[in-house]
């Protein structure tokens, strides 16, 4: 760039001086021509003046007026050099008006014929006084025509026609170009025909056309043969010719050329010597400066160690510190900065990891839970299904449907319709609204069977309280409804078989009624008449007769009885339980002394059964049929005693397991434990009527009044041995 | 069987059987020549309000107790005793209910309808003829009916 500016620099200082020198060079040059044309139009001027001094020279006008030889004789002497001297004047004619010559004195190089006469004349058109023509070349000579019309009065007679030389001496030439300077060509001219002299001889004249466009500027040609040219221009009015002054362009420029060398010169010795200092300089600003930009781009990098070294006082010096204290300043912060963004961030990986965690671990608890959980978003895209979600529904999640599109999508039915469950209705559209829902009549159908669901939707709502997604809950009912269905079926078996129970039941009721009454009212007949005859007709029934009634009366007491216990046992079974607090130790109390009271007194020979009653818990039951229990276990106990010689029955209570088991125990007969199985049957017994008495219907008493109680009924015995007969009954809270 | 008398007892009962023990049973504390008895429930009604077949009794006063079988054709013992507790003349009349049944429905309606006492017939005809003649002892005897 520099080298371009010193080469604009020198090439202005050149175009500068090169316009100095040629506007020199023009002043020049406009200044001789111009000296040299006035010096020539003055010379003009007064060779005019002469030449007109003759336009009235009477030998001449009188020879032309009339041509006798004296006129003619007068005129020669007068015609030679006229109006100048030999040396200037190579020629003098006299012409007539047309222009034909006349007279002639001297000579010139060529032949001065009537038409080159003529053509003079044309040249200097009419004349009022003298002029001069261009130059002709005539032989080796160069002259020039100077016209001069005569006249009589307003007549014009002819011409007086001079040809006078063109040059100059050589002193007169050594004196000019001394004048011009050396180099310098001095031209003079006619344009009018072309011809030039450098005032030794003809020359060229300047290549181009003056008469055309005649410049006062300075012009520039090439000249054939001496190279290019600078010329200046000046007329010389009064001849009509002009003064061209031409110097070589070589010449003219050649200060400038030298200018420019010394200037080039100059300017290289100043580029290097700049340069240096430049360097010099630069180095000395640069230095620290591209220190703070290194350190600067080294911030830019995340650098903030870099520091500048402060070695001046100056501007940079101050920049460095500013920019150190800076960069202090930003390292702080920054070191703050990461800090803080080091503290965030593990921060926030801690808590991404706990989320993480969450996620995972409620995946899991969601995976393992047996029921399906189904869980679309506010705008109800599924978003997730569990595990049992995915085994009811045999696929996962469909990830584009929307919620309405779902009963479709997993081929839901509603169930004993045959059609998709509406889109409307399905619980999570509900829980999507806010509400939740519940359904169960749900039928999925999948490729390879049909699951029964029922689902329970809920909205859950995000901690913006704004509904955030829907959960559905569903589990697989098939078997429950299959289950149900049995149940239902079975309950119809069993309302059935009940109301079957119910009719026997009634028939049993009519039956017992028909027992209780009708068929006790013969027996009552066969007795009461039976006795009628005995007291009637003692005295005429002998022994035997009086026997045979005894065994009827006899059998029918036996029947009676029979009916009675049948009674007794079919009542139990219906009866309506009447429960209450019942106090078991004065329930058997009371029941031991009747029965003791029934047997009336015991015969002489036995000993009285020696009872042994401890303190027996109270139960919660029906008193009367409790009652109907001991009555017949105890007895049963006196009854089976009363052949030992000591009977004891002894009665009593444990508790165990909740339940109060209370025994009766005889020390009597006893019996075989492998018939233990029969002892609770209806009409089941275990020793002969003449042994014992009694219908068998007992002990299926206790064994019915017990059950209804909710309670059991065992024995144990030895043959031989007594008896040990258990009841238990579940202990009522409230009464332990 | 007589109605020359005053009759203090009325015995309701379709079984002939019955009818005889239960005289006899009544003989033996001699009340029996006080009893009538009716076969069964319309005769007794037409009885004791003397109507039908009894229409000329006139104002025979009402028996002193009435010992009614619960069983009867016709007119049952309990809509009997429906009809003698729901007239004014007989409401506050002694009923003692003799049958055989001991059937817990029957006992509760008998006593829901006002009955005084209840006896089970036994078949051993010592017992019966000592319930019959104390049911009819102790309410001839021992109950003072309101006059």
């Amino acid at each position: 760039m520099l080298l371009g500016v010193i080469t604009a620099l020198c090439t202005a200082a050149y175009l500068e001086a090169a316009r100095g020198a040629r506007e020199g060079a023009r002043d020049r040059l406009a200044s001789v021509a111009g000296q040299y044309a006035l010096a020539f139009d003055s010379s003009a001027l007064r060779l005019k003046a002469h030449l007109d001094s003759n336009a009235s020279h009477p030998a001449l006008l009188g020879f032309l007026r009339g041509a006798t030889p004296r006129a003619r004789q007068a005129a020669e002497a007068a015609l030679p050099y006229r109006g100048g001297r030999p040396e200037q004047v190579a020629a003098v004619g006299l012409w007539d008006a047309n222009g034909r010559a006349l007279l002639a004195h001297g000579r010139v190089g060529g032949r001065l014929d009537s038409a080159f006469a003529g053509a003079v004349v044309a040249e200097v058109g009419a004349l009022d006084s003298a002029r001069l023509g261009g130059f002709r070349v005539l032989g080796d000579s160069m002259y020039y025509p100077a016209v001069t019309s005569l006249r009589a009065g307003s007549e014009r007679l002819g011409y007086l026609v001079q040809w006078r030389y063109v040059g100059a001496t050589p002193q007169a030439l050594e004196q000019l170009m001394r004048l011009i300077g050396p180099g310098a060509t001095m031209l003079i001219g006619s344009p009018s025909n072309g011809a030039w002299t450098n005032l030794l001889g003809p020359i060229d004249g300047p290549p181009i056309d003056l008469r055309a466009a005649p410049k006062p500027g300075l012009l520039a040609y090439d000249r054939a043969g001496a190279g290019s040219r600078l010329a200046m221009l000046a007329p010389i009015p009064r001849a009509g010719w002009v003064v061209v002054m031409e110097f070589p362009r070589g010449t003219v420029l050649a200060p400038a050329r030298l200018f420019l060398r010394r200037l080039i010169l100059l300017a290289m010795v100043f580029l290097v010597g700049g340069l240096a200092a430049a360097w010099a300089v630069g180095r000395r600003i640069t230095t620290p400066l591209r220190a703070l930009t290194d350190a600067t781009e080294a911030m830019v990098g995340a650098d903030y160690t870099r520091r500048v070294p402060v070695e001046r006082r100056d501007e940079l010096g101050r920049l460095a510190h500013t920019f150190n204290r800076a960069a202090e300043r930003v390292q702080q912060v920054q070191d703050g900065l990461e800090r803080t963004v080091a503290d965030r961030t593990a921060e926030l990986q801690s808590a991404l990891h706990r989320l993480q965690d969450n996620e995972v671990t409620l995946r899991q608890l969601l995976d393992s839970l047996p029921v399906a959980v189904y869980v679309v978003d506010a705008a109800g895209r599924p978003q997730f299904a569990n595990r049992m979600s995915q085994e009811i529904l045999g696929r996962g999640i469909a990830p584009d449907t929307t919620a309405e599109e779902l009963a479709r999508v997993h081929q839901a039915y509603r169930v004993g319709t045959g059609e998709v469950y509406p889109g409307d209705q399905q619980p999570i559209l509900h829980a999507l609204k806010g509400r939740a829902a519940h359904a169960a009549d749900f039928e999925i159908r999948r490729p390879d069977r049909a699951v029964r669901i029922e689902v329970w939707a809920a909205p859950v709502y995000g901690a913006d309280g704004q509904l955030a997604s829907a959960v559905a809950a569903f589990t697989d009912i098939t078997e429950r409804e299959r289950e149900r269905a049995e149940i239902e079926r079975l309950n119809g078996e069993l309302a059935r078989r009940i109301a079957e129970l119910e009719t026997v039941n009634a028939e049993l009721d009519t039956f017992c009624y028909s027992v209780s009454h009708d068929l006790r009212a013969p027996l009552r007949a066969i007795d009461g008449f039976s006795r009628m005859l005995q007291e009637d007709y003692r005295a005429t029934l002998d022994a035997e007769a009086q026997r045979l009634l005894g065994v009827i009366r006899s059998s029918t007491s036996g029947m009676g009885q029979l009916i009675d216990d049948l009674l007794t046992f079919s009542r139990l079974s219906r009866k309506q339980l009447e429960e209450g607090r019942v106090d078991m130790t004065a329930l058997a109390r009371a029941v031991m002394e009747d029965a003791r009271a029934a047997a009336g007194p015991p015969p002489a020979a036995a000993t009285p059964p020696r009872v042994n009653l401890g303190s027996l818990p109270p139960t919660r039951g029906d008193g009367a049929l409790l009652r109907q229990a001991w009555v017949n276990l105890i007895s049963n106990a006196l009854k089976f005693s009363r052949t030992k010689p000591e009977p004891v029955v002894e009665i009593g209570a444990r508790k165990q397991n909740g339940e109060a088991v209370y025994f009766v125990r005889d020390n009597g007969v006893g019996f075989d434990m492998q018939y233990a199985d029969k002892l609770f049957g209806v009409f089941q017994r275990l020793h002969r009527a003449d042994e014992f008495e009694g219908t068998g219907v007992g002990l299926a008493i206790v064994q019915r009044v017990v059950h209804r109680h909710g309670g059991r009924v065992w024995a144990e015995a030895a043959q031989g041995q007594g008896a040990t007969f258990y009841f238990s009954l579940p202990m009522a809270e409230a009464l332990t | 069987m007589t109605q020359s008398r005053e009759v203090e007892i009325l015995l309701v009962e379709d079984s002939p059987n019955d009818v005889e023990l239960t005289m006899r049973a009544l003989k033996h504390v001699n009340l029996a020549n006080r009893i009538h008895a009716v076969r069964d429930g319309a005769e007794a009604l037409d009885f004791l309000f003397a109507r039908g077949a009894y229409a000329g009794r006139g104002e025979t006063p009402i028996p002193k107790v009435v010992l009614l079988d619960l069983k009867l054709p016709k007119v049952d013992g309990l809509e009997v005793l429906r009809q003698i507790r729901g007239d004014p003349r007989t409401r506050v009349m002694p009923v003692v209910v003799l049958t055989s049944s001991r059937e817990e429905p029957d006992i509760k309606k008998a006593y829901a309808l006002g009955v005084n006492s209840y006896i089970v017939k036994p078949v051993e005809f010592e017992s019966f003829v000592k319930a019959v003649s104390d049911a009819g002892l102790y309410w001839l005897l021992l109950n003072q009916a309101p006059e």
